[in-house]
């Protein structure tokens, strides 16, 4: 390596980092990246305030309850996005191990230091303009109903970045140390995607307890349990500056008593907190990579004989159909990686109506019944989407087709494509069930439903996924991407079906919302809501076997 | 019987845009031989068995394949064909029974005589002891054999093998050669093998054809077409036929 001097090593591998997020555009790379840039600020401060204000259309009610009670509820939005933007990429980053690409660094004598910064840096742009698009969507309400400046909009927004990028930093340095233990094989691999799955309950658990028992913590330690959790602090300076820069004069002295901290003690907090952990991963950072041995032995897995659920499908499907289900039961089932995902989705969707519950309990009681029933109805909805993202993304997506080379197999058998396809959506349909029944079940329970209440939310939890699934299998069909999650069909899929489910689903929910004014039958309601989603999924799954079915021409 | 054509290509050709995979293949096979489709990487050979196996449209030309027409009878061309594609798409979450099952399973078949097809299959293949186990464990070579399996499950009339012998060992290379010439003399079964393993082709291919940027500019023997370029094997024939040569002066000229 004589006379081979890269000064900035970490420069490069930010840069080739930035390079693969970017691919998709690569030949206008530094053009499309500024005009993100420059539309991400537009949407944030002009485009969804404006949007905000036409669909909110804030009553003088709603308005003052959002200047009294948005200080708790930015500290819940903050723990979603906190909880999200932690175990998500963590959760992601296991999905595909990359030692192999660490193996020729440390080779070419690059400093381990120099690898996870550059790795780190590297992954700012893609989840900064993340950040900037999603984060004015959670917070413009609060913008418009507190009438923040925008200056204060720009700090608010800056906050939400770094609170989002030192996050991001601490799943980084997690999922290194974990990759770089596991190593590159395909048990270590499995290994991963289960951790990935463990992560998410390993993070949602304690929200669960923080949730239920913040109240007698507190009074035990003396003080506001919250105080102890980053997400707090960098909740707090947001509400701080919603405080500092709104032209409605709210009063800061009003809101001491909830914060308990200023916006000075609690931006020192964030800073030392981040500083800690960029502290301990250089100090760590030759220890974490330094790769692991002990799972990367292969391990042999040998399959025991069909449980009883296996072997009551062969029986109600006798021949080769039953045949087709069951393996594409045992595949996929199999798999950590989709394991993992719908894992993942079943607990946000878990977490969500406890997030919500206690947002509602923190409601002051003089707020009319209606808000809080609205809340219920929209919990509902939000659940029965987040179920249907997840449940579609990972039965219809990733977990549809291995690769090219399988899709090759299939197609070589007469009506391959047609018999594997039908096989999928039973396959779908009966891991469907239990991923609609966990979070209903736990949202029936947690707001205290009747019974006829229970079954209808889980029998729209259940319409909504398999509405989705269809959807996003005749996408996947469409544009196959078999496991290849950095390819532009990747992309394209997922960008599809994600605002394809949503776009369906609000329009359902503006035509369902108009049919509740005259008709209250909640049955019909709840068709209406998930029939245009189902209908539409089969057309798309109908036209998407159909093309997958046909013979290539490239 | 012997005379029945398997394969009949009439000027087959196909486009990637500008680049010509396959130029006016004329081509016939006859029912239970072995032939062997030679040719560098490249060539086109793949994109011919694809176009042959149903699966890729071609630009221009026509085809039959075991009496069906390429361009309007693909299914039944899929019923009565098997193919071995180049790089393996198993299921790494299966173990070998459950995919010949699923295998088994696309091409309609059930029951008792697909479980003991594929029993008698693994016990062949040498994979009895292993047959339960992911094949995410499983080395290539062992996976190569779960598709020659995957291959022949159903019993179809023309086989179509992609590089069938690239990641097997010499005794299993040698397992596969002497299943081909059996079925090939025992059920009158058709084999179509693309290969870069000039002493397989030799040993188990009657008749060879040569394909070099997509035109076949050598069909025979193996020993006319060793005699035809003067070669001293069929390696050495090859190599004359597509240019092979190697300039030692080139070789380390990269460090300059």
């Amino acid at each position: 390596m004589e006379g081979i001097r890269l000064p900035r090593k970490w420069l490069a591998i930010a840069k080739t980092e930035f390079f693969v997020q970017t691919s998709k555009f690569r030949k206008r790379r530094k053009i499309v990246t500024i005009i993100l840039l420059a539309f991400g600020i537009i949407w944030a401060l002009f485009i969804m305030p404006e949007i905000m204000a036409s669909i909110l259309n804030l009553s003088p009610t709603t308005q003052m309850l959002l200047q009294f009670t948005f200080p708790g509820l930015i500290r819940s939005a903050m723990l979603f996005l906190w909880v999200i933007f932690l175990v998500y990429p963590i959760s992601y980053a296991l999905q595909e191990i990359r030692i192999g690409q660490w193996e020729i660094m440390l080779s070419n004598n690059v400093s381990t230091r120099a690898m996870m910064f550059g790795m780190f840096i590297g992954k700012i742009p893609s989840y900064g303009l993340l950040t900037l698009f999603v984060a004015p969507i959670v917070l413009t309400p609060f913008t418009l109903a507190l009438q923040v400046s925008l200056l204060g909009q720009i700090i608010m927004y800056m906050l939400v970045f770094f609170v989002t990028i030192s996050t991001l930093f601490l799943s980084t340095l997690i999922t290194t140390a974990i990759q770089a233990k596991l190593g590159e094989s395909s048990r270590g691999n499995d290994i991963a995607k289960a951790l990935a799955m463990v992560v998410a309950v390993i993070v949602i658990v304690p929200m669960y307890g923080l949730m239920y028992f913040a109240g007698a913590m507190s009074a035990v330690l003396g003080m506001d349990v919250f105080l102890l959790f980053p997400f707090t602090w960098g909740a707090d300076i947001i509400s701080w500056s919603i405080v500092l820069f709104n032209n409605i004069n709210l009063p800061a002295e009003l809101f001491v008593s909830f914060f308990k901290l200023t916006a000075l003690g609690d931006l020192v907090l964030l800073l030392c907190f981040t500083g800690l952990i960029v502290f301990v991963a250089y100090t760590a950072a030759d220890r974490i990579f330094t790769f692991g041995a002990g799972p990367r032995t292969e391990k042999i897995t040998t399959v025991g004989k069909d449980n009883v659920f296996l072997k009551g499908i062969r029986r109600l499907y006798p021949g080769s159909f039953g045949i087709l289900v069951v393996n594409a039961i045992k595949e996929f089932s199999r798999k950590m990686q989709n394991v993992s995902r719908l894992a993942y989705g079943v607990a946000i969707a878990v977490l969500l109506p406890v997030i919500v519950n206690y947002s509602v309990g923190s409601i002051p009681e003089e707020i009319p019944p209606e808000f809080s029933n609205i809340l219920l109805i929209l919990i509902v909805l939000m659940q029965g989407m987040i179920l249907s993202m997840i449940g579609g993304m990972t039965f219809g997506g990733i977990g549809f087709l291995e690769s090219k080379d399988q899709l090759w197999i299939i197609k070589s058998a007469p009506n391959g494509v047609k018999k594997f396809g039908k096989a999928r959506i039973v396959e779908s349909c009966f891991l469907a069930l239990p991923i609609a029944l966990i979070p209903s079940v736990a949202c029936a329970i947690i707001f205290r439903f009747d019974i006829i209440q229970s079954i209808l939310i889980i029998a729209y939890a259940y319409w909504a996924t398999i509405g989705s699934v269809l959807f996003a299998t005749g996408v996947t069909a469409n544009n196959p991407a078999y496991e290849d999650q950095k390819s532009s069909a990747f992309y394209i899929n997922t960008f599809v079906s994600i605002f394809g489910i949503m776009g369906i689903f609000l329009v359902s929910l503006l035509l369902s919302f108009q049919f509740l004014s005259f008709n209250s039958n909640i049955v019909l309601f709840m068709i209406m809501l998930g029939g245009p989603l189902f209908v539409i999924g089969i057309i798309s799954y109908m036209i998407g076997i159909a093309r997958m079915s046909r013979v290539d021409t490239k | 019987m012997a005379e029945e054509k398997v394969i009949q290509t009439n000027a087959l050709s196909k486009n990637f845009g500008t680049v010509v995979a396959l130029n006016n293949l004329d081509l016939s096979v006859e029912r239970g031989s072995v032939f062997g489709f030679l040719g560098p990487n490249g060539a086109g050979k793949t994109t011919t068995v694809r176009i042959l196996s149903g699966l890729l449209k071609p630009t221009n030309g026509n085809a039959t394949i075991c009496g069906y027409n390429v361009h309007t009878q693909r299914e039944e061309i899929k019923a009565a064909t098997g193919l071995l594609p180049e790089t393996p798409g198993l299921y790494s979450k299966l173990s070998a029974v459950e995919f010949l099952e699923f295998i088994g399973a696309l091409n309609d078949m059930t029951g008792e005589v697909l479980h003991r097809r594929i029993d008698k299959l693994l016990d062949l293949m040498g994979l009895e002891g292993r047959q339960n186990d992911l094949l995410e464990s499983y080395s290539s070579g062992m996976k190569q054999k779960v598709l020659v399996a995957s291959t022949v499950l159903h019993e179809p009339q023309l086989v179509f093998l992609d590089e069938p012998t690239s990641r097997l060992d010499p005794a299993a290379s040698a397992l596969v050669k002497e299943i081909i010439v059996a079925m090939a003399e025992e059920m009158d079964t058709t084999f179509f093998i693309c290969t870069h393993m000039t002493d397989f082709a030799e040993d188990v291919c009657e008749i060879i054809g040569i394909l070099n940027q997509g035109v076949l500019n050598t069909l025979g023997a193996p020993d006319d077409i060793i005699q035809q370029v003067g070669g001293k094997d069929l390696e050495d024939a090859y190599l004359k036929i597509v240019g092979g040569e190697v300039d030692r002066s080139k070789l380390l000229s990269w460090r300059e």
